[in-house]
């Protein structure tokens, strides 16, 4: 009785708790050991980042999701399903989190205009190079949700079809679809950078 | 191969979803069709491209903002048993509310009712001679 209080309070060694798979990391953090929390959100920090930013556009938006999708992971870890992967579990709690977001129909930010950096080698090139970046984030963010999410759990977090369908709760096939719709409607507006 | 059949698996061709006979079949084909292998070239002119869409990284203190978020708001632990004891009160209260729904209804259904005895005096039948 004395030991499960006292328990969480003690910090696990930072290589210990390196090795572990996340799962097991789960399994800790829902006996309130924080460290394996902290562990959890250095690896997992710059994928949900960048995931909720290629969904939203918005980077404090996208902060704020993740950091949503942390803590429901902390508060639902006693519910964790240990038969699937926690990759997968997190993921649909990000993509649901997004989807809620984006039914809220807020205007998607399309960032600052391109700007060359001082100092570039050939400014018409990194300005060209700035424009088509910029072109492609807002091909990506103009297609439809369902649709930008499979592209970015496959391309991005290079997630095999089983598991984005496993995500997105569809089936591969579903996914393969929806990647098809993508990259035509990509191709068809990307056309001037051929 | 067929041309048709190749286009329809090009999308898991490129991302390593088929299986390696059926990939040693569409590299066969494409190996012998221009159409084919311009098709392919334009996905992969498209996956190229999604490179340029590049994400910002995890700005300094993100790790430590989430960590507070949810140390302000502790993890829900549930102790042994506690879900199973919340099943048993939800079970007890809808057995009593039924048991004390049936004792209210049965209560009224013994009274007199009290709409046929008012309209009764207020209209006495008339005596028929």
């Amino acid at each position: 009785m004395i030991w499960n209080r006292v328990k969480p309070i003690i910090a696990l060694e930072a290589t210990e708790v390196r090795r572990v798979s996340d799962e097991t990391l789960v399994e800790r953090i829902a006996n309130g050991e924080v460290r394996a929390f902290e562990e959890l959100i250095q690896r997992y920090q710059t994928p949900a980042l960048r995931f909720a930013f290629r969904l939203v556009g918005d980077l404090h938006e996208a902060e704020d999701l993740a950091q949503e999708a942390f803590l429901r992971v902390y508060r639902n870890a006693q519910r964790y399903n240990y038969a699937a992967r926690f990759r997968t579990w997190f993921f649909q709690i990000l993509v649901n989190l997004c989807r809620d977001w984006l039914k809220k129909k807020k205007p998607l930010f399309f960032g600052e205009p391109p700007q060359v950096a001082a100092g570039a080698p050939d400014p018409s090139q990194a300005m060209e190079r700035e424009w088509r970046a910029k072109a492609v984030e807002r091909a990506v963010q103009s297609l439809p949700p369902q649709q930008r999410m499979a592209l970015v759990l496959c391309h991005f977090e290079e997630m095999s079809y089983r598991e984005a369908a496993a995500v997105l709760a569809t089936s591969e096939k579903a996914v393969e679809s929806l990647l098809v719709r993508a990259r035509r409607t990509l191709r068809v507006r990307l056309l001037e950078f051929r | 191969m067929r041309c048709f059949q190749v286009r329809r698996r090009l999308h898991r061709f490129l991302d390593r979803e088929l299986d390696p006979e059926a990939s040693r079949r569409v590299e066969a084909h494409l190996c012998g069709c221009i159409a084919c292998r311009q098709t392919l070239a334009d996905l992969v002119h498209v996956k190229d491209l999604l490179e340029e869409f590049r994400a910002p990284d995890v700005r300094d203190g993100f790790a430590a903002r989430a960590l507070g978020s949810a140390l302000i708001a502790p993890a829900q632990v549930r102790a042994p048993g506690t879900r199973w004891f919340s099943a048993m009160a939800a079970v007890c209260a809808i057995l009593f509310l039924t048991w004390a729904g049936f004792r209210i209804g049965e209560a009224y259904s013994s009274r007199p009712h009290q709409d046929v005895i008012q309209s009764a005096l207020a209209s006495p039948v008339e005596p028929d001679f």
